[in-house]
């Protein structure tokens, strides 16, 4: 069995993948099997959420039941999920009080974090020089400055024309040149890493 | 040469051994039960062969004797010199019973092969105790007294049987050799308690030493009953012959050392005291060695069973070796618990920088949100690229025109994108649209109904609220979701999030494609969102000319903005971040948006300054430390 | 014909799948004997390998991020590299004291976590050292994901923080919360803005592609070498058809 059930999921896998990329190019012949196939994923996709939420009660769990005083955050974890589960289930995901629950902490929680990234990366852009004094750390500052200095008219100076024209070249030419290039790459990393899993050599499903 | 028997557990020894190799018992000084060609070191010792006719006190000693032979207690002497000579008066003390006689005459009645009757043996374990012993002559004799006593018993009555030399012959038996009654036994009748047929009175101890004190014991000795063997038996002892000239035994020639060792013939040497003094030991009153004194009593009466003694099975531990037993305990027991993490300090410098760079950002923010001072013109909607056409596609949509909105923004953003979102939603039901709403992101649906009664609530304010729109929920599966979205919306989501079947009424009752739709809206801070959409969803619009609009992040639209600019365009129109929004609104009159521009034009100013002034002063650290660093190290 | 293949342009990318898995064959079974083959040298995986040296005769922990990339959309190729980075720090920490932690913001991506983590205890002889705990959905948005993870950069004893799979700009929170521990960060994404937040933030950023090329820096098979080599082959070719079709078109050739 141990033997055999790897070969089995290589199997299962390698087939399943092929069928769904052989319907994206002869769409007449394993049209159907793909769509099925796909339909099942998105079903699978669906019940991984559930059991991904499963885990994390799961870990927490067994924090607060090994941990001693640093757990509090545990707690609260597993007692904020059963309240939005049995508001939710009450409710409805769209009813009166879930949607008080996400208005009042998920949101602004959220909008926060967004805030705290801000500084984070102002307080990055103040020590990159220091971290990598390097030609074109210099280059990422003056970019990331003329940016800055193009996209909204400064305080007490207005609008600079020349500094938003640049902008607006620096982001619809280099920047989008080199995000097109960098994409091309992460697109041939993904055909590669895809057949490889097609063929059977990658194997991160435990085979 | 023949081998030696130990006098005391009678096992055979080679006869060059002065001490038993089992026992370790003396084997030649005593000369108990030495062979007939050794020759006696001792002369003084009678033996059966150089002095027949010595009698021996008991607890005389010979005169030659040794250090070593004090060490010999004398009834030992005695019983070995009672044995060596064949014929021995009795002892001095009397042997008062007719028990002895009765032995006396068993042991008479030992025939001899030629011209003896000898005494019936009943016990053939007695005899082979016997040859076990070493009584070798006398073992055989014994034994060859047996068929003779048959022998004597089938010519008694009269039954051809075979002689005794006839036996013998058989037997191979050498003629047994006079059996004299040993003194030994004398003792051991006078004090035995053995009754014999008859009865015996035993009443005397062998320990000839005291004989007072044996003298007293005789009186108080139980009486015991004596087998009937006791009397039979002859104890492998000859029967007494008459006394034969004995040829003169030459005595031998004793090296000197050996010589010197012996006490002269003058000198009298009183025996000694036994080593041990057992006057006061008990006396065996059961079993074989009854009437023994100082041994261990052979019946099982006298060894007391008793239960052996129980010991602990704790281990002693000492005080030092059950404090580090302590200290082991301690120390495993501290792996199994998960040590506290050192403690971080509170503040450091990196802290400061942080807080510092963080109220220089919150500080004019709020300031300016607090004021609302208007410091500059909102921006312009010919200045924002894609907004001027996202509002024309708008506009050209007919009054209740079904619309698929898209929510695929993450709640962080809500800040930056809701401006852009509300006003969009406000023309849209303005226009009275149909508003499908969809997301593939799990806050989405929220997200969504959060925003329509937020529209509702504001900007239609006088009117009840907007109930033209159907949300149909999460659409899971990603990129392989939105390809089932596009080919059939309502194999995808069949039902609203409510449970009601929107595809059977109307205006959703003509879609069959999302080509269907007069427009799609897609609302996304994601790139990669985004680009799902068009490379999924914009295909099938394409067919129908439908347009397929976005509103998104200032982060995410330098990468959606060439599908914009393409030819042919394959997104119609955007409205991007805060300046979009606020542009939108400008060209629809939505009022301001409460010092948001200004805000984010302050806040942009400070962060520029941060950045610029904290680069500098890192950089002049930076070389300071790197230049002191270099001379330190020139330093000698 | 055209009810075979539905367009042009999905016969160009049949031919392009058929051509790259005949490049990766070819490197596999041909290249290994004549072509020696080497690669550059990338500061963050040899700092990376050194790192996990360190952490396992430390006694400390490994921390992988395996993003929120569902493995439906093109993220999942990078979350599937990731998956092979855990199962080298798995190998590499299997003799540790504390066994490597895993959090991630899909639930995909989770089962496939557990999974890899197993079957690689597996290999090595240690099934019993799998806990399924040690793999986390710490959210499912990107910043309650970010948010989740934090805790346990704090909290786990870890040494080293290692980000591969699809994130976005808060990745720029969990960078700084391995700052504020004092341990090293090792990240790459495939998002373009989350890459330029890495270069301000991380001690070791991949950048670019450099993240599918894991497999091959780490030693994982020869499948991985052959198709980083089928890589330069194709990013060559489409480089020269991309100079190509511009200058046609600039030609006036193409319309």
């Amino acid at each position: 069995m141990k033997r055999i059930l790897p070969i089995a999921n290589a199997i299962i896998a390698v087939a399943s993948g092929l069928l769904v990329l052989l319907g994206y190019f002869f769409p007449g012949i394993f049209g159907g099997i793909q769509s099925i196939l796909i339909g099942w994923a998105i079903v699978i996709a669906a019940f991984a959420l559930l059991f991904g939420i499963f885990n994390l009660a799961m870990v927490h769990w067994k924090k607060i039941n090994t941990e001693g005083q640093n757990n509090i955050y545990s707690i609260v974890l597993l007692i904020s999920l059963i309240i939005t589960i049995v508001v939710g289930i009450f409710s409805g995901p769209t009813g009166t009080w879930s949607l008080w629950l996400f208005n009042t902490f998920q949101v602004p929680v959220e909008v926060s974090l967004l805030a705290v990234l801000a500084v984070v990366l102002a307080y990055a852009g103040v020590r990159l020089l220091g971290r990598r004094p390097k030609w074109y750390t210099i280059l990422f500052l003056a970019t990331v400055l003329l940016v800055l200095l193009g996209s909204v008219p400064l305080f007490l100076i207005g609008e600079i024309a020349p500094l938003s024209a640049l902008r607006s070249w620096l982001s619809q030419v280099p920047a989008v040149a080199g995000a097109r290039g960098l994409l091309l790459g992460v697109a041939l990393g993904t055909v590669a890493t895809g057949i490889r899993i097609l063929i059977g050599t990658d194997r991160p499903y435990g085979g | 040469m023949t081998e030696i028997t130990c006098p005391l557990c009678g096992k055979p020894n080679p006869p060059d051994r002065d001490v038993c190799q089992f026992c370790e018992a003396p084997l030649k000084t005593s000369g108990f039960i030495a062979s007939p060609d050794d020759q006696d070191i001792f002369t003084q010792i009678p033996t059966p062969s150089s002095q027949p006719d010595e009698s021996t006190e008991p607890g005389d000693q010979p005169e030659s004797t040794s250090s070593l032979e004090q060490a010999i207690p004398d009834w030992l002497k005695q019983t070995e010199a009672s044995f060596l000579q064949p014929s021995e008066p009795e002892s001095e003390e009397p042997a008062p019973d007719h028990i002895s006689e009765e032995i006396d005459s068993l042991l008479n009645l030992v025939p001899t092969p030629s011209d003896e009757q000898k005494p019936a043996i009943d016990d053939e374990w007695l005899a082979s105790l016997l040859a076990e012993a070493g009584v070798g002559e006398l073992a055989q004799e014994t034994l060859a007294a047996e068929p003779l006593q048959e022998a004597m018993e089938a010519e008694e009555t009269g039954e051809p049987g075979l002689t005794s030399e006839e036996l013998s012959e058989e037997e191979g038996l050498l003629p047994p050799a006079e059996l004299e009654k040993p003194e030994w036994l004398s003792d051991m009748e006078a004090s035995s308690t053995i009754k014999l047929e008859g009865g015996m009175q035993p009443s005397e101890s062998l320990h000839i030493e005291a004989p007072a004190e044996e003298k007293a014991e005789k009186k108080g000795a139980e009486q015991v009953e004596v087998p009937e063997w006791v009397g039979k038996t002859s104890f492998g002892e000859k029967p007494p012959t008459p006394k034969e000239p004995e040829t003169p035994i030459v005595p031998a020639e004793i090296p000197g050392w050996l010589e010197a060792l012996r006490p002269s013939r003058e000198e009298k040497v009183s025996p000694s005291k036994p080593v041990e003094d057992i006057s006061a030991a008990d006396i065996v009153t059961a079993g074989p060695l009854v009437g023994l004194r100082g041994v261990i009593s052979a019946h099982p009466s006298a060894i007391q069973a008793r239960k052996p003694p129980t010991y602990s099975i704790k281990l002693r531990v000492t005080e030092e070796q059950h404090a580090r037993v302590q200290m082991m305990e301690e120390l495993l027991a501290e792996e199994q618990k998960p040590k506290p993490l050192p403690s971080k300090p509170i503040l450091t410098y990196r802290h400061i920088i942080r807080l510092v760079v963080a109220v220089l950002l919150i500080l004019p923010i709020v300031w300016m949100v607090v004021s609302r001072s208007q410091q500059g013109p909102s921006p312009q909607p010919s200045n924002v690229p894609g907004v001027v056409e996202f509002a024309q596609q708008v506009q050209a949509l007919p009054a209740g025109a079904p619309v698929l909105i898209a929510f695929d923004y993450e709640p962080g953003f809500s800040g930056e994108m809701n401006p852009a979102i509300s006003t969009v939603l406000t023309q849209l039901a303005s226009k009275n649209a149909y508003l499908s709403l969809v997301t593939t992101t799990p806050s989405g649906p929220a997200l969504a109904e959060s925003l329509m009664k937020n529209v509702s609530a504001g900007a239609l304010a006088a009117s009840s609220a907007y109930s033209n729109y159907t949300d149909l929920g999460f659409i899971p599966g990603g990129t392989m979701g939105l390809l089932g979205l596009a080919a059939s919306p309502r194999t995808v989501l069949p039902y609203s999030l409510d449970g009601k079947d929107v595809w059977a009424s109307e205006p959703l009752n003509t879609i069959s494609s999302i080509a269907d739709f007069s427009a799609v809206i897609v609302i996304t801070n994601d790139p990669d969102t985004a680009r799902v959409w068009i490379e999924q969803v914009g295909p099938h619009l394409q067919t129908q000319d439908r347009p397929l609009l976005f509103i998104t992040s200032t982060q995410a639209e330098p990468l959606i903005r060439p599908y914009y600019q393409a030819a042919p365009s394959q997104v119609q129109g955007m409205v991007a971040g805060l300046a979009g929004g606020l542009a939108y609104g400008g060209t629809v009159g939505s009022p301001g948006q409460n010092g948001l521009w200004e805000a984010l034009s302050i806040s942009i100013t400070v962060s520029i300054l941060i950045i610029l002034i904290g680069s500098i002063v890192s950089v002049v650290f930076l070389t300071l430390a790197s230049n002191k660093k270099k001379e330190d190290e020139e330093r000698p | 014909m055209d009810q075979v293949l539905s367009s042009q342009a999905n016969f160009l990318a049949f031919l392009f799948v058929i051509l790259c898995l005949g490049l990766i064959f070819f490197f596999m079974y041909f290249g290994r004997h004549w072509l020696k083959i080497s690669l550059r040298d990338i500061q963050a995986f040899r700092r990376f390998q050194r790192e996990v040296d360190l952490s396992v005769e430390g006694g400390k922990r490994l921390h992988v991020s395996l993003g929120r990339g569902s493995v439906n959309d093109m993220p999942g190729g990078a979350s599937f590299s990731g998956l092979t980075i855990l199962d080298r720090c798995a190998r590499a920490a299997s003799n540790s004291d504390q066994p490597p932690m895993a959090t991630c913001g899909d639930g995909v991506i989770t089962i496939l976590s557990q999974d890899t983590l197993q079957s690689t205890y597996r290999s090595l002889a240690t099934e019993q050292r799998y806990d399924p705990t040690t793999v986390r959905l710490t959210g499912l948005t990107p910043m309650a994901y970010a948010a989740g993870a934090i805790p346990t950069i704090h909290d786990e004893n870890v040494t080293t923080n290692i980000y591969a799979g699809h994130f976005g700009t808060e990745i720029a929170l969990l960078t700084e919360a391995g700052e504020r521990s004092r341990s090293l960060t090792v990240a790459g994404t495939d998002d373009i803005s989350a890459q330029a937040v890495l270069y301000a933030t991380s001690d070791e950023p991949l950048l670019g592609e450099e993240l599918y090329a894991a497999g091959a820096y780490l030693g994982t098979g020869p499948s991985h070498v052959a198709s980083l080599n089928m890589q330069d082959i194709v990013r060559w070719l489409l480089v020269a058809v991309i100079i190509l079709g511009a200058i046609l078109k600039l030609l006036g050739i193409l319309p």
